[in-house]
């Protein structure tokens, strides 16, 4: 044992993502001096990627709380992995478009990198301060990368419309966690949920408005309906791999926040916010998986189909069990992996087209069959068709929903779900059954890249829809440092 | 109206006409604070808290309403300046000094240098919307709220102690020490993202000579 107070070892991924960001601040600013190619920022990205994700395997079942602020157990190691994860698959897969159409891109590898930081802590947060500076980190990061496409007027709107309703989320997270600290007198979990296991009787109206406002804030965060305003804008705004970037780690971190905080020190009071976490559960599903139909931009098509896919999680806080949260991860982590394939196709596609609008995706089987079989399964797997890794993860959640005694709320999810199937359907059809805009129907490849995130993708995504014993298992463990009965 | 006022021309009329009205509503207040201090009714520190929320909510309410946004955030200096009070009245001197330096200073100048970098002085009012009722009413209906749970509730802790600089100094940066690291890299990101966004489009002067040398 050393010296220090705390273990800090722990914390190498985090300290290798950060010196990565400013190394590659660094190579930015004297990039002409040292000569580096066009391919250099971005490598040193994934490298340190890599590394951090590797470090983190390092520490499987090793526990430390530092002073009850951060807790690094396999939860936490749990979502670290997934983040780098996400963040490789983010910097390979979206590395031609960063440089034909991102403004600064040592700033935009430096800002993805710092805010996976803030992701980790946000899984890793077991105190209200820490889980806010770090949900500023990963959104002040993100306000930033919306707003820094080259040419697209669209970008700075979308960062300002985020950045504006974000501010607004934050106050009511703050207002909200400023309450629930009065009525329990401490800001760490472990102390909230002592407090409030002695019952709460005595702050009635006081604790329901913290609730309220902590479940807006974060439902802002997590683009739960009727909080989900900004997310069409921002996602069709921000430049494609930020989409990606958004639809994944951002909510994914916040999922994480919100187990930690549901399953946690707010279980005492459960009876106060079931029901808040049940009406929105519904909204989310229905409103996000109805709007969708309408919409005829790719990106603001994902971005409801990803509304409602925040609608099935949001049903497994409800239902809050050691089933339901480890069926939640292993949703987390399919639902990922789907979501990154169906993006990474859809940079490949822009990449070479510059077009984002579902009719442009018209005979695409015919153009390129590869790029078409990936979106098909891509889409199969988010509408939840069996074989596919949506299917599992959504099968396993609905489960843990209906024998958690939310039937009904599994039955409007599986209604949800089937509405979904359509619009997801609607991109099949046009890539399988219409023509190719004519002189635009010769065959065409990726990059390498291309090929290679794409591919890895797909497999991972019917790996986890024919195997997933191994992901099951990995949730498992990471859900039991939660402790639910 | 205001221009006929006697009132030497390099003064801001608004600000003269502002100021005075504040000395006017204020100066009852504190005769009356003072006369129930003398009349034992309000101990000294009560006497403060009463002098220090006025001074809070009027700066509050000028933020919101006037018109000119330099004035506004003059009127938000006195909102920060009377939260370092209350800081004071709680007993935690370190928190109101650091109130006091960050806000009540860094904050409010980097607010007046940013609207005066942006121009924005060349156009301070602010044109309000049509939803302006509406907005009243909701932010009523919110305050309402708040206070009621406020009230409502019973706080278990109420008594303030005074916590020693030592044991702040501890806590911040030992148990506390990775969540202040975090702070550190939000001020980062958001230092590299003003630059990032802030910096204009235009080519770099190597480059456009670069190109003219290849035309």
């Amino acid at each position: 044992m050393s010296d220090l107070n705390f273990d800090y070892a722990l914390l190498i991924p985090e300290f290798i993502l950060v010196g990565t960001a400013i190394l590659i601040i660094m190579a930015d600013l004297f990039r002409k001096e040292l000569g580096l190619g066009r391919l250099v920022l971005p490598a040193i990205a994934a490298l340190g990627t890599i590394a951090a994700g590797a470090a983190s395997l390092a520490y499987i079942d090793d526990v430390d709380d530092f002073a009850n602020v951060i807790a690094i157990d396999n939860y936490t190691t749990f979502f670290r992995v997934l983040f780098t994860v996400v963040l490789l698959v983010v910097v390979v897969s979206g590395y031609e478009y960063v440089e034909r159409n991102i403004r600064h891109t040592g700033e935009f590898y430096a800002l993805l990198l710092l805010s996976t930081v803030g992701a980790i802590y946000m899984a890793g947060a077991r105190e209200l301060l820490t889980a806010y500076i770090s949900i500023e980190l990963l959104s002040f990061s993100l306000y930033v990368a919306v707003s820094l496409a080259k040419t697209n007027p669209r970008s700075a709107e979308a960062g300002l419309k985020y950045v504006l309703l974000g501010g607004v989320a934050s106050a009511m997270l703050l207002y909200g966690m400023s309450l629930i600290y009065g009525t329990a007198g401490s800001t760490q979990y472990s102390e909230i949920a002592a407090a409030f296991s002695g019952g709460t009787s005595e702050y009635g109206f006081a604790l329901l408005l913290g609730l309220v406002l902590l479940i807006a804030g974060l439902g802002f965060k997590a683009s739960a309906v009727p909080f989900h305003m900004w997310t069409p804008d921002a996602y069709e705004g921000a430049p494609l791999p930020i989409t990606a970037y958004l639809s994944a780690t951002s909510k994914a971190a916040t999922f994480a926040l919100l187990l930690r905080i549901f399953a946690g020190p707010l279980l005492p009071v459960i009876d106060q916010w079931q029901w808040m976490m049940a009406t929105i559960a519904v909204m989310t599903m229905v409103g996000g998986n109805l709007i969708a139909l309408q919409q005829t931009n790719i990106k603001r098509l994902l971005a409801y189909s990803s509304i409602g896919q925040v609608g099935y999680m949001l049903m497994a806080i409800t239902t809050i069990s050691d089933a339901s949260a480890s069926a939640l991860l292993v949703h987390v982590a399919g639902y990922l992996i789907t979501n990154l394939a169906v993006f990474s196709a859809v940079i490949a596609f822009h990449n070479r087209t510059g077009k984002e609008e579902l009719d442009d995706f018209a005979g695409l089987a015919e153009t390129n069959p590869y790029l078409a079989m990936v979106l098909t399964a891509g889409m199969f797997s988010l509408a939840g068709m069996p074989l596919l890794a949506g299917f599992v993860t959504k099968f396993i959640l609905f489960q843990a929903a209906a024998s958690g005694g939310y039937l009904w709320l599994a039955t409007v999810a599986v209604i949800a779900s089937t509405i979904s199937l359509y619009y997801y359907l609607q991109v099949i059809r046009r890539m399988y059954l219409l023509e190719p805009a004519r002189g635009e129907s010769g065959r065409w490849r990726l990059s390498p890249a291309g090929y290679i995130a794409t591919g890895t993708l797909t497999a991972g995504v019917f790996l986890v829809g024919i195997y997933a014993g191994p992901l099951f298992t990995v949730a498992d463990r990471a859900a039991r440092v939660l402790a639910l009965s | 109206m205001l221009n006929r006022l006697p009132i030497p021309a390099q003064f801001d009329r608004i600000i003269v006409v502002g100021a005075t009205i504040a000395v006017l509503g204020a100066l009852p207040i504190a005769a009356v604070l003072i006369a129930l201090l003398l009349l034992d009714e309000l101990t000294a520190p009560e006497v403060v808290f009463w002098a220090v929320a006025a001074l809070i909510v009027a700066g509050a309410l000028g933020t919101v309403l006037l018109p000119n946004i330099v004035h506004a955030a003059v009127s938000l200096v006195a909102t920060l300046l009377g939260v370092a009070g209350i800081y004071l009245l709680l007993g935690s001197e370190f928190l109101a000094l650091v109130q006091l330096l960050v806000y009540g200073g860094g904050v409010t100048i980097l607010l007046l240098f940013g609207l005066m970098l942006t121009r924005a002085a060349d156009d301070p009012v602010i044109a309000d919307g049509a939803q302006k009722p509406f907005a009243f009413g909701v932010a009523a209906l919110i305050g309402g709220i708040f206070v009621a749970a406020v009230l409502d509730a019973n706080w278990s802790q109420t008594d303030a102690a005074a916590i020693g600089i030592r044991d702040i100094g501890q806590r911040l940066f030992r148990d506390y020490g990775v969540p202040f690291e975090i702070a550190s890299l939000v001020l980062l990101v958001a230092l590299i993202g003003a630059i990032a966004i802030a910096r204009s489009d235009q080519p770099e002067p190597e480059a456009a000579e670069a190109e003219e040398v290849t035309t």
